[in-house]
């Protein structure tokens, strides 16, 4: 079999059932139209890089849509989603450590950062904890920033996460308290260095 | 209780995830001990600090057409970052810039990189930097959307187990989440936080 014809075949709804088609392709458009911009965010705070965020909430987006026929759907989507973000993350920082970047100065400008509103001291202030807090959390190992992350940012709770994250509740009370204790100290060391 | 073992529960306790009788035992040794109340209001302040953190604009909206590209696409965007579309002159462009960028930064890195790390920062990047380190600003109150997680936040103070938004007692922490989903929409302004009681 050639290719041209082995794509023809792979690319067909009727030899793959990876390809949706009329209202489950509109109702799997909808979900996505509906979390995108949330799963957008996660993949912000994870990876600390709005390029990285933009590739890896699209790669996820194609993922869900190949897997979506393993999709059950009594259980939320966004968790589902939120998943392959996660793993598709780690799958990459296994793959190529070395381009990882650990430090949102080498955003260019400001001016990729959320938009806070109009009033310039607050969007000033606002950026600057923002800055700040991501620069934190871009410190931590990627379980605990994950972790901390899904709860504090996206309010999932400890047995979603465990879900999300595919490991014991246990583990994950255990992420978040050292995620935090860390950050609490990389946030107070700052503090400390300013003083002295 | 004693403080090591508050110390391992407190951020359970914050996110609600303990059982009842632990719950009450945590909040009993807080209510007694200033040390690990301090560090309950460090924690919660962080909690607070990350779920106020907005949601920030993608640079392009979903488009429904990135689910048919095809995988050598995909991971063409991945690896090069230089593909934004499918149009081939946009990719053109962006690489025709990429490179003439990298031309030009080799050049000049190669004639003044070695130089540039010598130089003082200017006043405006000195008072930059020292704003990077200046401690995080705790609001003395904060206005959260009902799903955030301060909803759940709020529910641990000492106000007690209350909507913030209704004020219907919620004693038990399933109840939360929920009863929150009724006052989706809305937001509520916390006060009183740590910030604003020192």
């Amino acid at each position: 079999m050639n290719n041209t014809t082995q794509t023809a075949l792979e690319t067909s709804p009727a030899a793959n059932p990876r390809i949706l088609t009329g209202s489950d392709r509109r109702f799997f458009e909808d979900l996505c139209a509906q979390h995108y911009r949330q799963a957008y965010h996660i993949a912000y705070r994870i990876t600390g890089n709005r390029a990285r965020a933009e590739d890896l909430t699209q790669e996820a987006m194609v993922r869900a849509y190949q897997s979506f026929h393993r999709y059950r759907r009594d259980l939320p989507f966004a968790n589902w989603l939120y998943r392959i973000i996660v793993n598709l993350h780690i799958d990459d920082l296994r793959r190529r450590p070395k381009v990882w970047t650990e430090s949102v100065e080498d955003l260019p400008g400001l001016a990729e950062l959320p938009d806070y509103g109009s009033d310039p001291s607050d969007v000033v202030i606002s950026r600057q904890i923002d800055v700040r807090l991501q620069d934190a959390l871009n410190q931590l190992p990627k379980e605990f920033r994950t972790s901390v992350v899904l709860c504090d940012i996206q309010g999932l709770s400890y047995d979603e996460i465990a879900q999300v994250m595919d490991c014991s509740i246990g583990t994950v009370r255990s992420r978040i308290h050292r995620g935090r204790n860390q950050l609490r100290r990389i946030l107070g060391v700052a503090t400390e260095q300013k003083n002295s | 209780m004693d403080c090591t073992r508050t110390t391992e529960l407190i951020n359970a306790y914050l996110d609600r995830e303990l059982p009842g009788d632990e719950m009450l035992h945590v909040e009993r040794h807080l209510a007694a001990c200033a040390v690990c109340a301090g560090q309950r209001d460090q924690i919660l302040q962080i909690k607070q600090l990350l779920g106020s953190l907005r949601e920030p604009e993608p640079p392009c909206p979903f488009e429904p057409a990135q689910l048919d590209l095809p995988g050598a696409a995909l991971a063409a965007r991945r690896w090069t970052g230089l593909l934004q579309g499918l149009n081939p002159a946009h990719l053109f462009t962006r690489r025709a810039i990429a490179a003439g960028l990298a031309a030009i930064l080799l050049g000049a890195g190669l004639a003044y990189g070695g130089a540039r790390m010598a130089v003082e920062p200017s006043p405006l990047e000195s008072a930059m930097l020292d704003q990077m380190v200046v401690p995080v600003p705790l609001p003395a109150s904060i206005e959260l959307p009902v799903r955030a997680p301060g909803y759940l936040i709020d529910m641990s103070s000492d106000l007690g187990a209350r909507c913030p938004v209704c004020g219907q007692p919620l004693e038990q922490p399933a109840w939360a989440p929920p009863h929150r989903d009724r006052h989706a929409g809305r937001t509520v302004r916390f006060t009183g936080g740590p910030g604003a009681r020192r």
